[in-house]
């Protein structure tokens, strides 16, 4: 499959390659016009002037971590909270709150959300299709940031750029093989033709996940991007991305056995952007996306009860009793189709020389299906609208005031305002305080107000149990946030110092409780489920306080120093949510050029006791882990390499989501190679 | 009616023969285009515009270098080519009127067929090297080091800024794009400590393709881009300093109103007059702080006069 798709995108890219340009000097390249590069949309609005506090992880800070996913990038911002739930499977979330399906926080790639809040989980990382490498930067804003990115981007927003299809080298290779099972292949090239500039990324990677379950995994992943200059000041991206997915789960019980799971997700995406004057531009979006998963088993009855402890020739009994063929079980398939349209219009300008406004609309689409989770074959469908404004006035030379606000409304729900008003105070060019206060709603998942799953003996056609039940009637989560900071900057930037303060309450917080099933299809027996079973409702609370803390020294571009300290206390009616993030955390990094062609870069991080469930025996122990990289870099004849050995958890293993599961040293090596 | 009517004619006739008489005994300037862009047409306006205001009875007769005769101009007429092609053109059809050669680099000019120095002069294109320097001089003053990539056409280039950058306390790091070294190599190897990176007219370095690659990389390494030209600001340099079409159509008339004069031809130079263009976007986002675009030219021209 994987090899089909690729061979003819790379034959077809490969074709044509145009020399670059005219390499004779005339008046003309005095004369002529020249595409926009650094538009408007690609510019980062300075730190010192954002609404919030902002960690931005660049291309050289990427490569130096030695990470293989973004997931693990987020390590190196205060407040977040990485886990591995399996091989495939990273967590994350920013100041707690979440169990298995992060969904409080939002991450987009190129402006494309890839917050999936089909099923039970909000941000699955392993179907994000763009590799590392083809990063430019991520920018992570801390804190609630729903007006200008909407209702998902609920407690924190992770930006993900990548690079233009022209800023990236002709070829790319990169192998890693490491311990553990790590195995990783990229091959990436980019091609001219004429206006037209292609990047195509495959890649394969996998490893064998935590040490003591079954869950090796392999993701197959494409990746596309072709930008078409139209004219110097318009132009045409085109996304494209691919994974196909297969990882190992389950154990031994038989109601979760030893299986895999398949899935896949593709979009398309197409941007088209027009410069309108010095900074100003206006740019249209749309995307198609689609996730498919296949999981399917069946759960003999004769082997459940087994299991349970009766005795085979009692369950064999206790079967015919209840009308049950010898064998007779449970069909689960918990298949799951999901498709998404998004279009989204966005007008950038300045009406005056320190006023900045951006304003636009969108409408999505969601189609979502999986008769196991919703016990109904038909499409659930969500439509979205949305709009929205965010000015940034530069009231004079020592004050920027940022308002925004963002209007909501979905067939679920009715429209909700959520507006956010910061003021930065430059009390020195390079010193600024700044407050800000928002209000944001999150929209609630399918899964949370209509997840219906049902289990039923196959011979009989009798319930045998519902394990979650509809949840009619939710109002979407409000948070209410006010925060102060302190930013010192020096050499323009590029060194830091910046503190946050911040008040979080939530409200209207979703809840479990057990309560009396709606189904009334007639139930297999009452020694086997109570006729109870679990749904949500908005009786929770959470104030989240506390302070982060980071700082940045960077003299050079590839040399720094870092760290930043966490401290966080979660208030909650909710047992589980007061213990979902550690009260302490805190992290060091450095890299630097030891000699000429070597680099080192080692990271340390510490992380207090939490927990992702509510019981006692989840508890996390606090932990610490150090990764250390050592590269070579080298050129010749044009070709630019990178030859990089690295430990991961270089003291010690850890467990970073269940006590038991743990992840082990693990030491790798990494080849990269660049035409 | 018929009587007087034939009189009116006779005597427009005479009026005309009388004012043609010193007329056809001026010289005339020839303005030679190398095509129909919007640059040449700007270039011979303001030319034709200025000797008209100051030199009212010189004609100037606008041609295509395509299309023009080369034995058309006498001696004593002048002939301002707009464009390298013109201004290779004519040098090779040798006319014998006197030459002045605009909107052309330095470099074009330099490769022209050898002539009498008294028969031919020009307005370059490019920006005198110490002007560049002013620029960043001037506008950047906390930085100190100005990284240039290039390739193996600019020596003269690199040679200039080399020569002017000591006295602006500007330090200088080149990389040149070879076979061996890539573009991305180059700007690493310049930009690992942090500098201003000037934009070099060499467009087997600084091309349509290879300027996101530029822009970017600065950019990442939070290096502002010095431009040559206004569509290098409007794409993501921070400033450029640069001549238009017009402040060099004017320099051109002043030198053609100068050799009607009779005096002789100055040597070939650089713009006298020119413009700055910042983007102020690309400043802020870097946290630098700029002063506006009237404000450099008028310190850079200030320092030009002091020299």
């Amino acid at each position: 499959m994987f090899a089909r798709l690729c061979t003819p995108c790379l034959l077809a890219l490969a074709l044509p390659v145009q020399a670059a340009g005219d390499a004779t000097l005339t008046e003309m390249s005095f004369l002529d016009d020249i595409p926009v590069v650094l538009s408007a949309a690609r510019l980062v609005q300075p730190l010192k002037d954002a609404p919030g506090a902002v960690t931005v992880i660049d291309r050289a800070m990427i490569r130096a971590s030695g990470a293989r996913d973004v997931a693990e990038l987020l390590t190196w911002v205060p407040g977040f909270q990485v886990g591995r739930k399996n091989g495939a499977t990273a967590l994350t979330t920013y100041h707690g709150l979440s169990d298995d399906a992060p969904r409080r926080m939002l991450v987009r790639v190129d402006g494309r959300s890839a917050y999936s809040p089909y099923f039970i989980s909000g941000i699955e990382w392993a179907k994000i299709s763009v590799d590392i490498d083809d990063i430019e930067r991520i920018e992570v804003f801390r804190g609630s940031n729903a007006a200008a990115y909407g209702s998902n981007a609920f407690l924190g927003v992770v930006n993900i750029i990548t690079r233009p299809a022209a800023d990236t080298p002709r070829y790319r290779v990169r192998i890693t093989e490491g311990e553990n099972g790590i195995q990783e292949r990229v091959l990436s090239t980019r091609q001219q033709i004429g206006d037209v500039t292609a990047r195509l990324t495959v890649g394969r990677q996998g490893d064998n996940g935590l040490a003591p379950i079954d869950d090796t995994y392999r993701n197959q992943r494409v990746d596309a991007r072709i930008d078409w200059q139209l004219a110097p000041d318009q132009e045409l991206e085109f996304h494209l991305g691919f994974v196909d997915g297969r990882a190992r789960t389950g154990s031994s019980d038989v109601t979760d056995p030893a299986r895999s799971i398949d899935n896949t997700t593709s979009f398309g995406q197409i941007r088209w952007r027009k410069q309108l004057g010095l900074g100003d531009e206006i740019k249209a979006t749309y995307f198609h996306q689609e996730e498919r998963a296949v999981d399917a088993y069946t759960i003999p009855f004769l082997t459940f009860l087994v299991q349970q402890g009766i005795p085979a020739p009692v369950a064999t009994f206790q079967m015919a009793l209840l009308g049950i063929a010898p064998n007779g079980g449970v069909d689960v398939d918990y298949a799951t189709r999901s498709l998404r349209d998004d279009i989204e219009f966005e007008h950038l300008l300045h009406p005056h020389s320190d006023l900045r406004l951006s304003w636009g609309a969108g409408l999505r689409e969601d189609r979502v299906a999986s008769a196991q989770m919703f016990s109904t074959d038909d499409n659930i469908t969500i439509r979205h609208a949305r709009l929205f404004a965010n000015t940034e006035w530069q009231a004079g030379p020592r004050w920027t005031l940022n308002a925004g606000a963002m209007l909501e409304k979905t067939n679920d729900t009715g429209p909700r305002l959520s507006p956010r008003l910061a003021a930065n105070y430059h009390a020195r060019p390079d010193t600024t305080l700044r407050a800000a206060v928002s209000r944001a709603y999150r929209n609630l998942t399918p899964f949370e107000r209509q997840a219906d799953l049902r289990f039923y003996e196959s011979s009989t056609g009798k319930l045998v149990r519902q394990s979650f039940q509809p949840s009619p009637g939710l109002r979407p989560e409000r948070v209410t946030t006010r925060e102060l900071g302190l930013r010192q900057e020096w050499r323009g930037g590029r060194s830091a110092v910046d503190l946050r303060l911040f008040d979080e309450r939530i409200e209207d917080m979703l809840r479990r409780d057990t309560t009396a099933t709606n189904a009334t299809a007639p139930v297999l027996s009452g020694a086997l489920w109570n006729g109870e079973s679990p749904r949500y409702y908005n009786g929770g609370y959470a104030k989240i306080r506390g302070a982060e803390l980071t700082a940045l020294y960077r003299p050079t571009h590839d040399t720094w120093i870092g760290g930043h300290y966490a401290s966080v206390d979660i208030n909650s009616n909710d047992e589980f949510a007061d213990r979902s993030a550690p009260n302490e955390q805190f992290s060091v990094f450095a890299a630097t050029e030891l000699f000429a062609g070597w680099h080192m870069s080692i990271s340390h991080h510490f992380v207090g006791s939490m927990q992702w469930y509510t019981q006692e025996k989840y508890r996390l122990k606090p932990y610490r882990q150090t990764h250390l990289r050592l590269a070579r870099r080298f050129a010749a004849a044009g070709v630019r390499g990178e030859l990089a050995v690295g430990v991961e958890r270089f003291t010690d293993d850890i467990a970073d989501y269940l006590p038991t599961l743990t992840r082990p040293t693990q030491a790798y090596a990494t080849l990269r190679l660049e035409y | 009616m018929k009587r007087s009517g034939a009189r009116l004619l006779r005597a427009v006739a005479m009026l005309l023969c009388c004012m043609a008489g010193p007329l056809m005994a001026s010289p005339s300037v020839y303005l030679v285009l190398s095509g129909d862009a919007d640059a040449y047409m700007r270039t011979a306006s303001t030319i034709a515009y200025t000797l008209q205001a100051n030199l009212p009875g010189v004609p100037t007769i606008r041609a295509d270098v395509d299309g023009f005769d080369a034995h058309t101009p006498a001696p004593d007429d002048l002939v301002i080519t707009i464009g390298t092609r013109a201004a290779q053109e004519i040098s090779r059809r040798a006319t014998g009127a006197r030459l002045i050669c605009t909107l052309l680099t330095e470099q074009s000019y330099n490769d022209l067929p050898a002539t009498e120095q008294s028969q031919r002069t020009a307005v370059f294109i490019d920006q005198p090297a110490a002007r560049q320097l002013a620029l960043i001089r001037t506008a950047l003053p906390d930085w100190s080091r100005v990284a240039i990539v290039h390739g193996n056409n600019s020596s003269d280039f690199i040679r200039a800024i080399n020569a002017a950058a000591p006295a602006m306390a500007l330090k200088v790091r080149t990389a040149e794009v070879t076979d061996d070294q890539t573009l991305y190599s180059a700007l690493q190897s310049v930009l690992a400590t942090p500098s201003v990176l000037l934009a070099v007219p060499d467009p087997k370095v600084f091309n349509n393709f290879t300027i996101q690659n530029v822009l970017l990389t600065a950019y990442r390494h939070r290096a502002p881009v010095i431009g040559f030209s206004p569509a290098y600001v409007r794409a993501g340099a921070i400033m450029a300093v640069y001549s238009t079409p017009e402040q060099i159509g004017q320099q051109a008339a002043e030198l053609a109103a100068l050799a009607l004069s009779g005096k002789p031809f100055p040597d070939a130079g650089y713009p006298s007059q020119f413009s700055v263009s910042i983007n102020p976007h690309v400043a802020r986002s870097l946290s630098i702080d700029l002063p506006d675009a009237a404000t450099l030219e008028a310190r850079i021209r200030r320092q030009e006069q002091r020299q």
